[in-house]
């Protein structure tokens, strides 16, 4: 019933944080997948205190920023892209393992209906 | 009808490059003026590239009264966009520069959602630095053509519409031609409704290597189908070969065209060399229901032709799980689609969560930010997401008499 409850909770959320202005769409998309809060915990566990930690931020923002301005980085994600990003490493990980080559077979029609349900 | 044709004098205001592409689509369909500041200004090369100059001329090219301002510097872009006339009906040849780092998709995707509302047929030859493989960031030309175009058959634009790829050519430097006509015009599309997606029933592609070995294209592919095969047996990857391209010595340097002057033989003082060499493979996947997926591989740095086919594969496979009645390649173009819809209409497309991305949520921004509707997003069956879209009713404007 909690995942029920976590998963309703997380699609109300969705519609509502789409068109949350104060939030860019990287942000959107951390929080909904629930990859916000670890990150920004291991921040501020990282850095130190008080002001220099600001400091830091701030310099930080730049240089990614900077970063950014560069079309060939890879970070430049919302730029008129087409092909979605994909870490080749993960899939490859992934995809070599049985299981996931089973769990996938449902989605094409030599699956076997009678057996599956 | 008339809230949304009404056009507001004010532009409306982004900053940064970011998504200009879309922007300026959902600028001219709209008919909204649009302003752009702060592009690339903390840049080394700040303003516009070259390429995105481009397609500011080939979308001038393709409409009546369109007003483009740029500030000295490039950083500044006030678009005012016109009717779409096609450039009435007559064929029209665009020529992109030719260290254009982007694919050609990068250009026929922005045609493929224009088309629908011209007032007369769209025929466009792009030449010049073509790439018709996949990029970084494009997929490539066959994708487009059986994966991306399909999606419009949802809303019932397919008659006349033909992508010919006359001369392949790889990045990246490319210099390839493409064809593209579209003689379906539309008053208003209509909506879909997609709830389900259907089983994989068959897998087909196309493999191509310019200016390299054919035995490059029989590698991917076999590579490929040993990663597929055991899914379904309906997997067919067709095999295209042609030559790399001879240009001058200087192609795609900076100023190398002005210096030519429209002299292409004595260009470089006769010297040539070869260019758009590489290869690659675009998958598709159909379902019953005839939803596609699509993934694009092209060769990287001295990678081996089988990696490439894997690599292909691997990635259909991720996308079939991601799966959604429309693959990923086309969401926004069916998001789009579905505003300019009869106003009013709900179309309905159940995606895969994963398919909701950085893209997707700021595409539902611009395209409120444009057609002032918003998109309803709420919980689907077994982890997926029913993505809702009311209708707009802007429709081509050029077709008020349907």
């Amino acid at each position: 019933a909690k995942q029920l409850w976590m998963k309703s909770h997380r699609t109300v959320n969705l519609s509502k944080l789409i068109y949350d202005e104060s939030l860019t769409p990287t942000e959107v998309i951390q929080k909904w997948r629930g990859e916000h809060e670890p990150k920004s915990l291991e921040k501020s566990k990282n850095t130190g205190d008080g002001s220099s930690d600001d400091d830091e931020d701030f310099f930080k923002k730049v240089e990614e920023e900077e970063e950014d301005e560069d079309d060939s980085k890879p970070s430049k994600k919302i730029a008129d892209r087409s092909l979605p990003i994909y870490d080749m490493e993960e899939l490859e990980k992934y995809w070599n393992e049985e299981s996931a080559l089973e769990d996938l077979r449902r989605r094409f029609i030599t699956a076997n209906l009678l057996e599956e349900k | 009808m008339t809230t949304a044709t009404i056009t507001p004098n004010t532009p409306i205001r982004f900053t940064t490059h970011s998504s200009l592409r879309r922007r300026l689509v959902l600028s001219t369909l709209t008919g909204t003026p649009l302003h752009i500041s702060q592009i690339r200004s903390t840049s080394l090369k700040p303003g516009l590239t070259p390429y995105e100059f481009s397609l500011l001329r080939l979308l001038d090219s393709l409409t009546n009264g369109t007003f483009i301002e740029i500030s000295l510097t490039g950083t500044t872009l006030l678009y005012k966009p016109g009717l779409i006339t096609g450039n009435n009906g007559r064929p029209l040849t665009h020529t992109l520069p030719e260290n254009c780092p982007r694919g050609v998709t990068y250009f026929l995707e922005v045609l493929a959602l224009l088309a629908p509302f011209s007032k007369s047929a769209f025929s466009v030859t792009l030449n010049g630095g073509v790439i018709t493989s996949a990029t970084a960031e494009d997929y490539s030309v066959d994708t487009f053509r059986t994966a991306v175009l399909p999606v419009y058959a949802g809303f019932e634009i397919t008659r006349g519409i033909e992508v010919r790829t006359l001369v392949r050519s790889s990045g990246p430097l490319g210099a390839g031609e493409v064809h593209f006509l579209h003689g379906h015009q539309v008053r208003l599309p209509k909506t879909l409704h997609l709830q389900n997606s259907g089983r994989v029933k068959r897998i087909r592609g196309v493999s191509y290597s310019t200016g390299v070995s054919a035995g490059n294209n029989a590698r991917m592919i076999e590579t490929a189908r040993g990663v597929l095969n055991r899914f379904v047996a309906d997997v067919y990857v067709f095999s295209d070969v042609s030559k790399a391209q001879v240009v001058p010595a200087d192609y795609g340097k900076e100023g190398a065209v002005e210096k030519a002057a429209g002299n292409m033989k004595g260009r470089a003082g006769g010297k040539t060399k070869k260019t758009g060499v590489g290869f690659g493979i675009s998958l598709v996947a159909e379902t019953s229901l005839g939803t596609v997926y699509a993934a694009d591989a092209f060769a990287g740095p001295a990678e081996a032709a089988e990696d490439v086919g894997k690599r292909a594969a691997i990635m259909l496979l991720e996308e079939i799980k991601v799966g959604g009645v429309v693959g990923r390649h086309g969401l926004m173009s069916v998001l789009v689609m579905m505003m300019m819809g009869v106003e009013g209409d709900v179309g309905r497309v159940v995606l895969g969560k994963e398919a909701i991305g950085e893209e997707f949520i700021a595409g539902a921004r611009d395209l409120k930010n444009f057609f002032g509707g918003e998109v309803a997003v709420r919980e689907g069956e077994s982890d997926s997401l029913v993505v809702s879209v009311v209708g707009r009713g802007v429709g081509n404007v050029g077709r008020k008499v349907a």
